[in-house]
């Protein structure tokens, strides 16, 4: 009997054994699909970040790009909106490379209910009562193909600068109406400039008591030119200084030079 | 032949044990620990972005940026940058679990880096 016994005991050792390496092999694979799924969560994450970061680096280039154009150009008074969607709609796309590519660009506007903010752009985040608004368009994609994962994402956002060229603009047209009422006004004597030059100094000083008062600066200047016939020139030009942009305060203008004929 | 049954039996045993302690789990486990912390590093670098922001960081001075990170670090989170040729802060620790992203601005690149002391 005591072979058997020994045969017996190596079988139930065999038998005990072998169970417990097959639970363990569950347990390994269950822990290798966890590490799978650890080492695709990190990928996301890791594309999530840089996507995330991208995609504030893009909408800040373009700002960047705004704001060079906001601060070169005098924007008309007339018409401002119209030079302003221009201007816009002519800022170059900006591209980026890397473990998540992306481009973006900036549209004046459109209307569109899916656009929201991008906190990470604070103080250009969001729409500014009166400002200089634009929607961000930006499309983000990213993968690592060894794990299956990919990243990909289409967003429209809503900035502004606190340029309020409407208000401007709005000062300024008052101000040109107002000279060529002074013109208009001057009547016989208007190529003389005697009493052109007092309606348009109290013009000039309304205008600069107004932009005052809304934290803008102003001028108003003119001419008179009696040949080939007497008509008067009027430049008048509002500025507000001190507008935020991403790279430090700009000044933002709007400015018309009007040719007004004068009473004979 | 008792001998022998002894003898198999032991060999039996002892590879099996052998390979259970060989093929144990708990190494991945250490690597999935690894990558969650290494994500909640990057999570933290992430709320940069929103706070103080990413204007900030682009006008802010080097040596304001380094202030503003070091009060921001604490025992759980150390930040560090690297400000166009600046540097502030040390490298972090090998073994910690750490994140960087760099933002290309147009005057300097600004690279962000964070660690986790505690998990080194």
């Amino acid at each position: 009997m005591a072979p058997r016994r020994g045969i017996a005991a190596t079988l139930a050792t065999a038998a005990v054994f072998s169970v417990l390496l097959v639970a363990n092999a569950l347990v390994v694979s269950g822990s290798q699909q966890g590490d799978l799924m650890a080492a695709k969560a990190d990928a996301e994450s890791y594309l999530w970040v840089r996507g995330t970061s991208l995609e504030g680096s893009l909408g800040l280039a373009l700002m960047d790009e705004l704001q060079s154009a906001v601060s070169s150009q005098a924007f008309p008074c007339s018409g401002w909106a119209a030079a302003v969607q221009e201007a816009v709609a002519n800022l170059p796309a900006v591209r980026a490379a890397g473990p998540v590519s992306g481009s973006g660009s900036l549209s004046p506007g459109g209307g569109y209910e899916t656009a929201d903010n991008l906190s990470s752009l604070e103080p250009f985040n969001g729409w500014s009562a009166g400002g200089l608004d634009v929607y961000y368009f930006v499309s983000l994609s990213g993968a690592v193909p060894s794990l299956g994962v990919a990243f990909r994402a289409s967003q429209v956002h809503r900035l502004s600068m606190e340029a309020e060229l409407g208000q401007m603009a709005q000062l300024c047209s008052g101000a040109v109406a107002a000279a060529a009422a002074a013109f208009a006004g001057a009547g016989a004597d208007a190529c003389n400039g005697t009493a052109v030059a007092a309606a348009i100094a109290r013009a000039s000083s309304s205008l600069d008591a107004r932009a005052a008062a809304e934290g803008f600066g102003a001028g108003l200047s003119y001419a008179l030119s009696a040949s080939p016939r007497c008509e008067g020139q009027v430049d008048v030009a509002v500025s507000q200084a001190g507008v935020q942009g991403p790279e430090g305060p700009f000044t933002a203008r709007v400015e018309e030079e009007a040719s007004l004929p004068l009473s004979p | 032949m008792r001998f022998l049954d002894i003898a198999v039996a032991a060999v039996l045993g002892l590879s099996s044990v052998a390979l259970l302690a060989a093929w144990a789990p708990f190494g991945s486990d250490l690597a999935a620990s690894q990558l969650r912390e290494q994500a909640s590093a990057r999570d933290r670098l992430e709320g940069l972005l929103t706070d103080p922001g990413l204007v900030w960081l682009q006008q802010a001075p080097p040596g304001e940026m380094c202030s503003e990170l070091a009060s921001l670090s604490n025992s759980t989170v150390v930040f560090t940058a690297t400000v166009g040729t600046l540097r502030c802060g040390g490298a972090p620790p090998a073994g910690a679990p750490s994140a960087n992203i760099t933002l290309d601005f147009p005057a300097e690149e600004v690279t962000l880096v964070d660690w986790l002391p505690g998990a080194a």
